[in-house]
């Protein structure tokens, strides 16, 4: 008979604790729910990295790529009005500026970062890519790249070369203005490139840009993509 | 009839010392990890001070570029070293507002970076034939206050600074000024509900064991699902600020507290256990008694 009692107990101390288990997971659960809703944005900014990629592992950073395939010597019979536009990628070079009139030749990358800059031109990331309709707009250091970017004046000629075309602009207006203006980078509904460097100062680093409005004036694209590369 | 009157008042207050017990494990946890002796132990297990200095020359050697200062300037005048003096002095200054501990009284001066870049600015303007005038001065001083902003930055990967400037420890100080009383409400109020416990449970004395077994299990095995899980799906390496010494130090204290709180929630589920098998022992061998 006591037996029986003791193994009648059993059945009820692990029922019991489970039920007491469920219950206060139940009201934790519940107790959460109102904090979770208010930080779970938050929390979805502060660990949105998917790949869950640690700091230099490569999976996250720059990826840089130069192309020394760019034709900036083409032949007129290749190019025709319409082509196709290759996007490209962040910290890939894909067009090369060519000013003449202030001995300018630069590889262009796309996007901007500090290590672009130390290779070439940057062209912003949120302006139009070459060939669209909209602001292009490129900057780059004023004592590598851009050094003589305010000599070139209204009428002169800047040149981009890529691999799917070759665009010529020429010079509007010399501009100048803050660093935190954002008028000039902003998109337009006009064809425009924008080319803008820091103003030359002695000392430090200066707050004020100076740059260049450009006018589309000929769009050619090779006939098929990629042709542009070098023979 | 007898036997559910006293079943229901053991399971109420045993569920009360379930969450008396969780808010007493996570008030102790919070007064035990927010101290600076923990984030020192980050700062020196994560090498925060050379990850810090790896930045700066990072940044340093970008911004030689635009400022045409060469990132040899500034950066001979500073060593890793130098960097995590810093960012203890942060941490402290940080905690000392928070009312936790005290903050040595310095402010942060870097006399060998300023007379290295005054130097080579000097000796610049003389190269170049440039006057060193009140303009000459003002410049050199907004150069030399911005070096300074950036080392200062970089020398907080926890960002103490950006909570200080938000007001955020201001807020802390005020809810941590409850903490201690907290933790002496959440002791008291568990040791009360055990008292009651016992007083429920005075004619059978090794049932007393199963109640307190089974609130010390659950409120062990609750606040360890968490932590198993952050830790198995390594939620924390997910996080989106990949600035090496920011990624170090937030990552590595996070993983600290979510390890040492698995810990403290493991070692209370199992003395949990522990209750539960005394209690088997201890009921069987009163039974055959009986």
């Amino acid at each position: 008979m006591a037996e029986e009692k003791k193994k009648s107990r059993l059945p009820v101390y692990i029922l019991t604790g489970v039920c007491l288990f469920i219950l206060c997971a139940a009201v934790c659960i519940a107790a959460m729910i109102v904090p979770y809703e208010k930080a779970k944005t938050y929390l979805g900014i502060a660990f949105m990295d998917q790949a869950k990629s640690a700091p230099g592992t490569g999976l996250e950073g720059l990826i840089i790529k130069e192309n020394a395939d760019i034709n900036t010597d083409p032949e007129e019979k290749d190019l025709t009005e319409e082509g196709e536009i290759i996007r490209p990628a962040f910290g890939e070079q894909y067009a090369v500026l060519r000013c003449e009139a202030a001995q300018i030749e630069v590889p262009v990358f796309w996007g901007s970062d500090p290590e672009l800059l130390e290779r070439g031109a940057c062209q912003l990331s949120s302006s139009k890519v070459l060939g669209e309709t909209g602001n292009a707009v490129i900057s780059a250091h004023v004592n590598t790249f851009f050094a003589n970017l305010s000599q070139l004046q209204p009428g002169d000629t800047a040149v981009l070369y890529t691999q799917y075309g070759v665009f010529t602009y020429t010079v509007r207006e010399l501009v100048k203005f803050e660093c935190t203006n954002k008028h000039y980078i902003n998109p337009t509904a006009n064809d425009q490139l924008t080319l803008y460097t820091c103003e030359a100062q002695v000392l430090g680093t200066s707050t004020t840009r100076i740059g260049v409005l450009c006018d589309l004036t000929s769009k050619q694209f090779y006939a098929a993509s990629g042709e542009g590369a070098a023979e | 009839m007898n036997k559910i009157r006293a079943y229901i008042p053991n399971v109420l207050l045993t569920f009360l010392l379930v969450f008396a017990l969780i808010g007493a494990e996570l008030l102790l946890f919070v007064q035990a990890m927010l101290t600076p002796e923990t984030f020192r132990y980050i700062t020196k297990q994560e090498a925060l001070g050379e990850k810090s200095y790896a930045a700066l020359e990072k940044t340093f050697t970008a911004r030689a570029h635009s400022t045409g200062i060469p990132a040899e300037v500034i950066l001979d005048t500073i060593t890793p070293e130098m960097m995590e003096q810093q960012i203890e002095l942060h941490t402290e200054q940080a905690f000392a507002q928070l009312g936790i501990g005290d903050s040595r009284d310095i402010a942060a001066e870097y006399p060998q970076m300023e007379a290295s870049v005054r130097a080579y600015l000097e000796n610049y303007a003389d190269e170049n034939g440039y006057e060193k005038d009140a303009a000459f001065e003002e410049k050199a001083t907004a150069i030399i206050t911005e070096a300074e902003q950036i080392v200062e930055d970089t020398a907080d990967p926890f960002k103490l600074g950006t909570l200080r400037r938000n007001g955020w420890l201001d807020a802390g100080k005020r809810y941590l000024g409850y903490l201690k009383p907290a933790v002496i409400g959440s002791i008291v109020l568990v040791i009360l509900l055990m008292v009651l416990l016992l007083f429920c449970n005075l004619k059978q004395k090794p049932l007393l064991l199963y109640w307190y077994g089974l609130a010390v299990l659950v409120g062990g095995v609750l606040p360890l699902l968490p932590c198993i899980y952050l830790k198995a799906t390594d939620y924390f390496a997910a996080f989106a600020v990949k600035d090496p010494q920011i990624f170090a130090a937030v990552v590595g204290l996070l993983r600290l507290f979510t390890d040492r709180a698995l810990v403290m929630a493991a070692v209370t589920a199992g003395c949990g256990v522990l209750l539960l098998i005394v209690f088997a022992v201890v009921g069987r061998k009163a039974e055959k008694e009986a």
